[in-house]
């Protein structure tokens, strides 16, 4: 050691005999740790939910985001289970690529494709807004990705997605016997898949088909109300947003939600955190899932969803947490609105919940 | 949490208490903040190693907190210190203090002044002995990297040390 690394180490042992031991503390310790226990339990479901990327496929709907690029991932409703939602986790990996264009009802389209960190994403968009999904498993695990949705003011079914090289021909045998060939465009040569994207009827039922070169199926997919995805549809994200949460500064915009799904019991859930604590710690979650026996009874407040009074749950919860919840009668019925805070009063998490409760806007479907 | 959880916890803790309290007050200087820091390291360790046997991976996991939670009350504090030191530097008392004492609050101070990493890295490596890779484990960082922190704290030390005691 140098001189000056021995006066260090020399100073560091004097000091360290100056600081007091600890006493009492472990009990303090041990509460404070059941505590924060608890917290975690309460926060579980406001958790990201992790899915593996080898799943994934970011189902987004079609919705009113103009921008190139990840639109916000809202999983549509006619997604298969197997993909699922990334929430908003999807970084584009390398520059987005225009892979075809055309026209739809007068109005232009554009199919982008991009790799990320989900795999290879494909967007379709419109000047209206896009939609797509990441995380398609072609040509790996199968020959055919599709991306299924439709937009508002265009009345159409949206397909569109990728097929391996070894599909020869796309077609869509709708359910009232027309059969139609869905164009495939080659796609650069990084991606190693191709592309296609087609404007079907409004409501069709039917299957996709891709065939290779001898008209042999490769993999076909069900279109439509009568898939098996539809029969066993999942609750949808609420389609309500804040436009208040603790701890932004005036005129600081809201984040996007962090989306996850849990299966169980099919609840989706968007959760943000709060600046200045760390995620376990607290938050804000906005969930939906089926309840039947709906909210039980809470104290009324003004804030509404679809014209529901909310009923604010401030007892008997997890610590730190108070609660508004909505009976809004559907499948999906229960809707409710978390926020964990600690550090503050009861009062005062009951004034913030019932705040960012009466944010709440609608936002477009 | 079960009954055997909260005994192989308190083991923990008597173990480790004394030396994480020590520790997080050489990172930051300030005993009610040490208590804190240690405290917390404590808690986000607590139900993780409650069943482990492994008594060194505890040890490992609890500097690597220490000095986390301490890097980011360190952040946190920092605009405050920056106010106190001015209102310090304002003050006209002198206080007559012995060699020795005046020795260690020379090295107190330019201790003070150092990145809230440089100064880990100088207790990691001449408090607590451990080497540059275990010192780089905590730091999670390179071997170079904590080669490169101890040189520059040093390299500070001297000229502020040197500036003060001159």
């Amino acid at each position: 050691l140098t001189e000056l690394e021995q006066r260090l180490s020399s100073f560091f042992h004097e000091e360290a005999e100056r600081a007091s031991l600890p006493g009492a503390m472990y009990h303090r310790v041990l509460r404070r740790a059941k505590i924060r226990r608890g917290v975690t339990a309460a926060m579980a479901g406001l958790a990201v939910i992790a899915v593996s990327m080898a799943t994934v496929m970011a189902a987004r709907a079609f919705q009113s985001s103009s921008p190139i690029g990840p639109a916000n991932p809202v999983p549509s409703p006619t997604s298969s289970s197997t993909h699922r939602d990334t929430g908003d986790g999807v970084h584009v990996t390398r520059p987005k690529v225009k892979v075809a264009e055309g026209t739809v009802a007068g109005k232009s389209w554009a199919l982008i494709a991009y790799e990320s960190n989900a795999g290879l994403c494909v967007d379709l968009q419109m000047s209206s807004g896009s939609g797509g999904g990441c995380g398609l498993d072609v040509p790996d695990k199968g020959d055919l990705g599709l991306n299924l949705g439709s937009q508002v003011g265009l009345p159409k079914t949206i397909i569109h997605g990728i097929v391996s090289r070894r599909v020869s021909t796309l077609q869509v045998r709708l359910d009232d016997g027309e059969t139609r060939n869905v164009e495939i465009v080659e796609g650069p040569e990084r991606f190693e898949v191709d592309f296609f994207a087609a404007f079907l009827p409004r409501n069709v039922t039917g299957v996709l088909e891709a065939k290779d070169h001898e008209d042999a199926v490769l993999q076909k997919e069900r279109l439509g109300a009568d898939s098996p995805d539809s029969r066993n549809r999942r609750c949808d994200f609420v389609r309500v947003r804040p436009t208040y949460l603790p701890g932004l500064k005036p005129g600081e915009p809201i984040p996007a939600p962090t989306k996850s799904y849990d299966e169980v019991i099919d609840r989706p859930q968007l959760s943000w955190e709060i600046p200045g604590f760390a995620p376990e710690e607290a938050g804000v979650g906005l969930t939906r899932y089926p309840l039947p026996g709906g909210t039980g009874e809470g104290r009324a407040v003004d804030a509404e969803i679809s014209g529901v009074g909310g009923q604010l749950h401030a007892q008997d919860e997890s610590p730190n947490t108070v609660g508004i919840s909505w009976d809004l009668g559907e499948r999906c019925n229960f809707v409710e609105l978390t926020l964990v805070l600690p550090g503050v009063t009861q009062v005062e998490r009951v004034q913030e919940v019932t705040k960012i409760a009466e944010s709440l806007q609608e936002t477009d479907p | 949490v079960t009954k055997r959880g909260e005994q192989r916890f308190a083991e923990l803790y008597l173990q480790h208490a004394s030396e994480a309290i020590r520790l997080a007050f050489l990172l930051t200087g300030d005993q009610h903040a040490a208590e804190d820091i240690a405290q917390d390291a404590f808690i986000s360790l607590f139900g993780r190693f409650q069943e482990r046997k492994s008594p060194d991976a505890f040890e490992a996991y609890l500097r690597r907190t220490i000095v986390n939670v301490s890097r980011d009350r360190f952040r946190k504090l920092r605009s405050e210190r920056r106010y106190m030191a001015r209102q310090a530097n304002s003050s006209s008392f002198q206080v007559a203090v012995a060699p020795q004492i005046e020795e260690r609050e020379v090295i107190r101070k330019a201790l003070q002044t150092l990145p809230h990493r440089q100064r880990a890295a100088l207790v990691l490596r001449f408090y607590l002995d451990l080497s540059e890779q275990q010192t780089a484990d905590v730091l999670q960082c390179s071997v170079p990297a904590v080669k490169s922190l101890v040189t520059r704290a040093t390299g500070a030390l001297r000229k502020r040390m040197g500036g003060e005691t001159s």
